[in-house]
């Protein structure tokens, strides 16, 4: 079978359009980066 | 006069030892038959003689003194270039199998087709470089390696670093895509904090990064399945 490999790299350059809808999204949920974290760590962060 | 068992363990020695030709690059095993014009190219690029080496104590103890060749001398070409490679080798035999070069590209990826067949039964690394514009921890889609069957090691090779992602269990799609979608975010999270609390770009960059490498290693390597993320500064 074939199997298509991709590698990528994420970019040295900030991402203001990025972090723009990262916060809107945050805004809307009413939380932080931070929580988000922690939520993915389970709390314990 | 040297006898013969010295010469006969000096034959040993060198016929185990990665062959090179006069610029530096690995030379295709013969058990390989297909042309590479890729390949081709990778053999061509020079070696920085300048940088440290890649020794033995910074790969898995699995690699072998000739794996352990290749992947010196693979950071040695790739470190000054403005585009990606990947090579998939047999880290216990040393084999290059497949070499793919995107020197056309903007700089960010590599990608090739591999025939699974070729690489099922083999003990198999994939290796990619990180330009310097790039950042050098790994990117969600560097972690492929979690679907692939015959995939035990993936390195990156950036400018000061090199890390060594370890997985030789299957996981499934769903678990895969859990793990690569919290990757993605705790990328985002990290550039939302760094933003918030820099002014300088420069000042920004360097506290995501280091903000998401250590939050990539601590959720790998804390993660219920058997992963392992190391990370070599150089």
């Amino acid at each position: 079978m074939k199997i298509e490999l991709i590698r990528t790299a994420y970019p040295k350059k900030v991402d203001y359009e990025a972090i723009s809808k990262v916060r809107k999204q945050l805004k809307k949920e009413n939380t932080t980066s931070q929580e988000k974290i922690r939520e993915i760590f389970h709390d314990d962060f | 006069m040297f006898s013969n068992s010295v010469i006969k363990k000096f034959v040993s020695i060198k016929n185990n030892l990665p062959k090179l030709d006069n610029k530096g690059g690995l030379l295709m095993p013969s058990s390989l038959k297909f042309e590479d014009s890729d390949f081709m190219k990778y053999r061509h690029i020079p070696v920085n003689w300048e940088i440290k080496s890649v020794s033995e104590d910074c790969l898995p103890e699995e690699f072998s003194p000739m794996a352990v060749k290749l992947v010196d001398m693979f950071r040695r070409k790739t470190i000054d270039l403005p585009y990606e490679i990947m090579l998939i080798f047999d880290y216990k035999t040393g084999d290059l199998i497949y070499c793919f070069v995107n020197d056309d590209g903007s700089g960010d990826e590599v990608f090739g087709v591999v025939d699974e067949d070729i690489l099922f039964g083999r003990n198999i690394c994939i290796i990619h470089n990180h330009p310097i514009e790039y950042g050098s921890s790994p990117s969600s889609e560097n972690f492929q390696i979690l679907g692939l069957k015959f995939h035990d090691y993936e390195i990156i090779s950036s400018n000061d670093e090199i890390w060594i992602i370890e997985s030789k269990e299957l996981l499934s799609e769903n678990e895969i895509n859990d793990i690569r979608d919290n990757i993605q975010h705790l990328y985002l999270y990290s550039s939302e904090i760094a933003e918030s609390s820099n002014e300088n770009e420069n000042e920004i960059i360097k506290q995501c990064d280091e903000l998401y490498g250590n939050l990539l290693l601590r959720y790998i390597n804390n993660h219920h399945l058997n992963i392992k993320l190391t990370k070599q500064v150089l």
